[in-house]
């Protein structure tokens, strides 16, 4: 038969089951020699697969011949191999991605993984409260992909594997994905952002903890959106003072009579309240949302009531109310547990083979859900997994607030100095402020404000030191 | 707001098993046991063992208004395919085939169903069946819906075919999605009995395993179905409901193979060990994986109700790693069986030839895959 002939064949697909019905090799069970043509098949043919009629068949149209081959078509490829001395990380924002580089630079050998519920992208979480007012879109956050990561640190990275359970007993983490052995297990799951069930049918509103989380709201943020956040806490003034800058309009619900009333000096409060109001942030103090309902067609999608009675409307609601660590998993296991997972000095849970830091990890009953806590920790935990003798000595705690409008740094002092001690404002005005705890005579905290937070280095050398209280409190007098 | 999970889904906590597991090992150790390779080859469906199996509750744990604990214990429905499942498979894939008809029927807005059909369905004296793999395939873009529908007086006229759907019989009932046309286009899912007039099975060409499965091709000329036994509509929300069950409910299948192919391994071992010691899967390695596989089946298996695509990403996965671990263990109990394991009589060759049912029934593996890549893509 010659090429050209064999060309004219024309192949036809049942669409019932997918059968291919080829002119040139016919369908000799039923009766179709080969070189039938379709059009010569009698009606009462049927499918020899799955019985339905000529009419079910199409003209086969094939698809490419190479399969799909892109990166998604790899991604969930192969199950896991067994390491059972691995080192595994469990959570892949910068806790995680510390303990990883920390203990590669000191141990090119062991094997590391680093299981994670998202991509595993590298980005520093506090960019995203200045994300706006520097221009950056949410993908520029990325500093670096997990995969880049991955393989530049020769760790294994399994993006998009949730955690359900560890079994102690075997020393395996249960997954979707199957079990995972580990030699070591570094717990750095993080916190989540406090949930508040408001009354009314408006659609939930958003909270603002991750990557993930900025990229959907900024997607729904059209230009000069209005957005309402509830709670005036360190992030819900960082990301009222940012979207201001960015455009939109922004409502800022807080119980308390000011904002950050929790972690800064009532001076500090006020004069953040007075730089968000000349940014164009609506301030409601000492109020809270009662309902939240879906707003009238054709009006912002949420309308919100206050205590007071009064109503706004919003494009899109956020909560900042602070978050909690997430210690279920931890939980469950049996490891010792307060508001975070316990550590020792060694950063050692209650179980000698699992460590924790960063957001998750409670050490000498604090929390410490900042970076350079994270940093230090992650540290320790690489030094003590290559068996040298370190121990764990938290920094004085100073909280980075990045409202652009007014920038402050905030170290408040220990929960025993703060009943004892009072907030002394040594220096400055509503631009810029040094403010000092004293307790027992000595410094015991500070905060600073506007330019003055250049100072903060200085500023915690003295913690300890002796404070002069009269010549403070003449001063404050005069 | 939202309705709570205990109006929407009358789930409750579970208290107790809510059958007896014990009864069930005995019944299929007893009444399957010396049936397997007929249900496997010479196409014999089980009809006597599904009664009694039924009949000791191994059908109603996950439908809370079925059993006595009045709780959705979809672990305990799972458990129960495994146990079914170790021995034969066919019979345990028959067992999701019921339990996923009823899980349609618990979970509609359908009360003529709920009356009439699922108490039959729960205690084993009615069949039922799901012909939901082409549209779990259109959902993921992969085929085009094979039925359709027009309004008519009181309900709807059906049409189309469907190539092969398990668990059928002249008075069995199924769950299908079709396309309505005219006016408002939508999928809407319904139950099927297949003794409804226009509606007729025919014989599928044979298949390398699992025969005992009544597998029919389905051909639907204008069947009526009435607005009753509509199962939801619109059809999205109910969809997001029932999913994650409808797949976790087949990881019986997997699991109780792999238990099943464990135990061929220990038997050959018994005077083979001096050699499969050479082989890279051992017993002990594959107990350690399925101990980890059950564990995370069940942690998921305790709340099927959230909706969110985060729950469904873990239950696809799951469900991935099953039918990974399938195979990996079918390949190794053959290998340890050796040539006893070829022969057609053999447990081995059977559960090579089961796994690969786990790996390519609907979704399969490439589906799975596909599925995760789009929930995960940004």
């Amino acid at each position: 038969m010659s090429a050209e002939a064999e060309t004219e064949y024309r192949r036809y697909i049942c669409r019932v089951c997918g059968y291919i019905y080829d002119e040139a090799k016919g369908d000799p069970d039923s009766g179709l020699p080969p070189g039938t043509r379709f059009e010569d098949i009698p009606d009462d043919w049927y499918c020899p697969d799955c019985n339905v009629t000529k009419a079910d068949f199409d003209r086969l149209q094939p698809r490419a011949e190479d399969p799909v081959q892109d990166a998604a078509a790899q991604a969930w490829r192969s199950p896991l191999a067994d390491d059972p001395e691995a080192v595994v990380i469990v959570g892949g924002g910068m806790a995680g991605w510390a303990v990883a580089e920390e203990l590669r630079a000191r141990d090119p050998e062991r094997g590391i993984r680093l299981v994670t519920a998202d991509r595993g992208d590298y980005y520093t979480k506090p960019r995203i409260s200045t994300a706006c007012a520097r221009g950056a879109e949410p993908d520029a956050l990325v500093e670096e992909s997990g995969p880049a990561r991955a393989e530049r640190l020769g760790i294994e990275l399994l993006p998009h594997v949730r955690l359900l359970d560890i079994d102690r007993g075997r020393r395996r983490l249960i997954t979707p994905r199957g079990g995972i052995p580990y030699g070591d297990l570094v717990l750095a799951s993080g916190a989540s952002p406090r949930r508040l069930d408001i009354p009314g049918n408006g659609p939930a509103p958003r909270v603002v903890n991750t990557l993930d989380d900025y990229r959907g709201l900024r997607d729904e943020l059209g230009v000069g959106a209005r957005v309402a956040i509830v709670g005036g806490g360190l992030v819900g003034c960082e990301l009222a003072d940012d979207l201001t800058a960015g455009g939109c309009r922004v409502d800022l619900i807080e119980l308390a009579g000011q904002p950050l009333a929790g972690l800064a000096p009532p001076q500090l409060g006020e004069d953040l309240a007075a730089a968000l109001a000349g940014r164009g942030v609506a301030l409601y103090t000492g109020t809270s949302v009662t309902r939240l309902d879906a707003g009238e067609p054709a009006r912002p999608a949420s309308r919100l009531t206050l205590t007071t009675g009064e109503t706004l409307e919003a494009d899109v609601v956020i909560t900042a109310l602070g978050l909690q660590p997430n210690i279920d998993l931890a939980v469950g296991a049996g490891l010792a547990c307060d508001r975070g997972i316990r550590v020792d000095a060694t950063l050692a849970t209650s179980d000698p083979a699992i460590r924790a830091l960063g957001d998750c990890a409670e050490f000498d009953g604090t929390l410490r859900p900042y970076v350079g806590a994270l940093r230090a920790q992650a540290r320790v935990i690489a030094q003590r997994l290559v068996g040298e003798e370190e121990y764990y000595v938290p920094d004085a705690g100073t909280v980075q607030v990045k409202t652009t409008s007014l920038p402050m740094q905030v170290c408040p002092p220990s929960a025993g100095d703060a009943a004892t001690g009072e907030w002394v404002s040594v220096q400055g005005d509503g631009a810029g402020r040094r403010l000092e705890f004293h307790a027992h005579g000595r410094l015991a905290g500070f905060a600073l404000s506007g330019a003055l937070t250049r100072e903060t280095a200085a500023m915690e050398a003295r913690l300890g030191e002796p404070v002069a209280t009269a010549d403070t409190r003449a001063r404050l007098a005069s | 707001m939202l309705e709570t999970r205990e109006q929407a889904t009358g789930v409750a906590p579970v208290s107790a098993p809510v059958y007896a597991e014990d009864g069930l090992r005995d019944l299929v150790a007893g009444q399957l046991a010396p049936l397997t390779v007929r249900i496997d080859r010479d196409g014999h469906y089980p009809e006597e063992f599904l009664h009694q199996a039924g009949q000791l509750g191994a059908f109603n744990a996950h439908l809370a208004s079925q059993n006595p604990a009045g709780a959705t214990d979809l672990v305990s429905a799972i458990r129960a395919e495994e146990v079914i499942s170790a021995e034969c498979m066919t019979t345990g894939f028959v067992a999701w085939c019921q339990n996923a008809c009823a899980w349609y029927v618990e979970n509609s807005d359908s009360t003529t169903l709920k009356r009439e059909v699922l108490p039959k369905l729960a205690n084993g004296e009615a069949f039922g069946a799901t012909a939901l793999s082409n549209p779990m395939k259109w959902f993921a873009s992969i085929e085009e819906l094979k039925l359709s529908a027009e309004r008519v007086d009181g309900g709807y006229v059906v049409s189309g075919a469907l190539p092969w759907v398990s668990n059928l019989g002249d008075d069995h009932y199924f769950g299908a999605i079709f396309r309505t046309t005219g006016d408002n286009p939508r999928p809407l899912m319904a139950v099927i009995n297949c003794a409804d007039p226009g509606f007729s099975l025919t014989p599928c060409p044979e298949f390398i395993a699992l025969e005992g499965s009544r597998t029919f091709g389905c051909h639907f000329d204008r069947v009526f179905v009435p607005d009753e036994h509509v199962l939801a509509d619109p059809l999205p929300e109910y969809i997001q409901r029932i999913r994650p069950g409808f797949v976790l409910l087949q990881m019986g299948m997997g699991l109780g193979l792999i238990e099943g192919c464990i135990n061929t391994m220990h038997e050959a071992n018994e005077t083979l060990s001096h050699v499969n010691g050479y082989l890279d899967d051992q017993a002990g390695e594959l107990e350690e994986v399925l101990e980890d596989a059950r564990q995370a089946t069940y942690a998921l298996a305790r709340d099927p109700f959230d909706t969110s695509d985060a729950f469904f990403s873990d239950v696809l996965q799951m469900r991935l790693t099953g039918s990974e671990l399938a195979l990996r263990a079918s390949q190794s109990a053959l290998l340890h069986s050796g040539a006893r394991g070829y022969l057609s009589s053999a447990a081995a060759q059977r559960k090579l030839r089961e796994s690969y049912f786990v790996a390519i029934v609907t979704p399969a593996i490439k589906h799975l895959r596909k599925e995760l890549a789009r929930i995960h893509a940004h």
